[in-house]
């Protein structure tokens, strides 16, 4: 099945993106006229670095708003939306991995992986329920109480992974999410993601500068055909 | 349940940084603390010395410094202002205004203590009396040289039924008499100045001083027909400001209303207080600009942390009140070990205070300032977070979030 038989998730229209107080005629960072990912769908973002993937991600998950054009992800403009929304927005509906660990290092791993239904305004009874389940996923069962600093480099990465899912978000972003693994571990930590991403019937677009670990994704994107 | 959520994550990010927020805490604790003593010495002292001032509505004495008068006569704490006429003590006695007139003579102590010659009326309750003098142990004295001391005398020099000791002249360890005192009476502590001295009769003062002609010279009660002071009520408290004016009008004694002296005291110590007042507050609001310091730390430090809370769903909205929490937090913390503090400063120098006068000091009287110090630094710990927390506002996520 394509994307136009499952329905866009995402959808990318007439989008320029410039540097904040950049020339009007200057070059943009990003164009792009037209890009669609459909629902389901695992997409991988594939350029050297500085070609723009955490710029695009970043707008996709309405962290950042685009200079000009339109972003739509389930039909909702988020690049219409006021930040306020569009931070409420991204709590319910998108999960983020970043390139690096980026975990709060006062809180344990329970508490981490709560933190977008906390934003989302989910109850704690529940939200503790929903971080137990996917840490538990995650072989992080033993770890709940540990705070960043007692975990592996690789039990890390797992605990964002926890964080980025735990709202079974319909958008997962991924940036450079094994950039500290070895090729081993770094192979086992995708095949994990896409597998978790697959049973949660979420999107995944991945960013990476590795050709290896591109060829594991059927639908990529090059960074170059968005300048 | 975000306001709660949001109170136990701002209490993580401060144990994160365990060091620095002790530190802040105690700094505006440290100022607090001062405040909190300050006003709990002045308050509790005023309080204390007016509730334990005297049962009896007014003191006479020799004519000079009202408040010297009512120190020695009621709290047996400062030298005599000089002696009056046994006469004065006598009209005093018969007039018919009076309910009861109590002579007291001094000028000898032991061990620091004030050695009172009185009659056994200064033992006799008065009317509504709030702390009245009972005795312990033994009886009261009825021949020379017995003496009957108060509670704080027998815990500190450890004299029982039987003890004989010898006073001395003056109140400064001076020569010693002859005639050693009988202990035959220790009373139960009142709280009061009265338990740190030592009773004996007119007599027994007279008698020791039969022959020490050099100690009229001190201000010490030598002759007879002299005495220190009179404690005086009235039968009808309408008729003291009269009874006060003839005492006056006659030049031989002054007449003071013991609350009145202590009043003026602590008038004239206002002005002090206030200066040390202005200090403490200018401590703490040194203090404040260290929360500020801080939080303003945190938020050029942990930029990326903001970062992250924002990419994960936290609006500008609530990384500002996160912020202003911890300002809360800091300074409310800050108020309450302070006041911690101070009440634990304020029962070391209630012992002091106590060993000195005898008068126990009550601390009730803070309650009104403990909550008014809450809300005081509450609402300037939310200014001084205000700065980092627009800081915080501004910080750009994607700047961070690489």
């Amino acid at each position: 099945m394509n994307a136009v038989e499952r329905g866009s998730l995402v959808r990318v229209e007439n989008l320029t993106m410039r540097y904040t107080g950049a020339p009007k005629d200057s070059a943009p960072i990003l164009r792009i006229n037209q890009w669609e990912v459909g629902r389901g769908e695992q997409v991988v973002l594939l350029g050297p670095s500085g070609s723009g993937k955490t710029t695009l991600l970043h707008l996709l998950s309405g962290i950042r708003a685009p200079t000009a054009g339109r972003i739509a992800v389930d039909d909702e403009d988020i690049s219409a939306l006021p930040e306020s929304r569009r931070d409420l927005w991204r709590s319910r509906t998108v999960g983020y991995v970043f390139q690096n660990y980026y975990l709060f290092s006062a809180l344990t791993t329970l508490e981490n992986t709560e933190m977008p239904l906390m934003f989302a305004g989910v109850a704690a009874a529940e939200r503790r329920a929903m971080a137990l389940q996917i840490l538990e996923r995650l072989d992080l069962s033993g770890k709940i109480s540990s705070h960043p600093r007692q975990l592996s480099a690789g039990e890390k990465q797992r605990a964002v992974i926890a964080r980025a899912l735990v709202n079974r978000p319909r958008l997962v972003l991924a940036d450079e999410p094994s950039a500290h693994l070895d090729a081993q571990r770094r192979r086992m930590l995708f095949e994990l993601l896409r597998d978790l991403v697959d049973q949660n019937g979420s999107t995944l677009i991945v960013a990476t500068h590795d050709p290896e670990l591109a060829n594991l994704f059927s639908k990529r994107a090059a960074m170059g055909q968005f300048r | 349940m975000s306001f709660i959520d949001d109170i136990r994550l701002a209490s993580k990010f401060l144990r994160d940084r365990i060091l620095s927020t002790a530190l802040t805490i105690l700094s505006v604790a440290s100022g607090v603390a001062l405040i909190v003593w300050l006003q709990g010495v002045t308050g509790g002292v005023r309080e204390a010395f007016v509730r334990h001032a005297t049962p009896y509505n007014l003191i006479v004495g020799a004519p000079g410094s009202p408040v010297q008068l009512v120190l020695s006569g009621v709290f047996f704490l400062d030298r005599p202002v000089g002696n009056i006429s046994r006469d004065v003590y006598e009209e005093l006695k018969n007039d018919p205004a009076v309910d009861r007139a109590v002579p007291i003579a001094m000028g000898d102590s032991f061990r620091g203590h004030a050695i009172v010659g009185t009659t056994k009326e200064f033992f006799d309750p008065l009317p509504g009396e709030k702390f009245p003098l009972r005795l312990r142990a033994g009886r009261l004295f009825n021949g020379n040289f017995e003496a009957v001391i108060g509670a704080r005398v027998a815990a500190e020099t450890r004299l029982e039924i039987g003890a004989q000791f010898r006073s001395s002249h003056g109140f400064s360890g001076g020569e010693q008499h002859a005639e050693p005192m009988t202990v035959v009476g220790i009373l139960e502590p009142t709280g009061g100045p009265r338990d740190g001295a030592v009773y004996c009769s007119l007599e027994s003062i007279h008698e020791f001083h039969r022959h020490a002609n050099e100690y009229a010279e001190s201000g010490g009660t030598a002759a007879p027909n002299q005495m220190t002071a009179v404690l005086v009520r009235p039968k009808d408290l309408t008729a003291l400001p009269l009874l006060q004016r003839q005492i006056q009008m006659s030049g031989r004694a002054q007449a003071v209303f013991p609350t009145s002296a202590l009043y003026q005291l602590f008038d004239t110590l206002e002005i002090w207080k206030r200066v040390v007042q202005v200090l403490c507050w200018t401590v703490v609001a040194v203090a404040l600009t260290s929360v500020c310091i801080t939080l303003y730390s945190f938020v050029e430090e942990r930029a990326a942390d903001i970062a992250l809370l924002r990419a994960l769903g936290a609006s500008r909205t609530r990384i500002t009140r996160l912020i202003l929490i911890q300002s809360l937090l800091l300074s409310l913390g800050g108020a309450l070990t302070g006041i911690a503090l101070g009440h634990g400063l304020m029962a070391v120098l209630g012992g002091v205070v106590q060993s000195f006068t005898g008068v126990d000091l009550s601390w009730s009287v803070m309650t009104g300032w403990e909550g008014m110090i809450l809300g005081a630094l509450g609402a300037t710990g939310l200014v001084f977070g205000a700065w980092p927390a627009w800081r915080a506002y501004r910080v750009a996520a994607a700047e961070y979030l690489a």
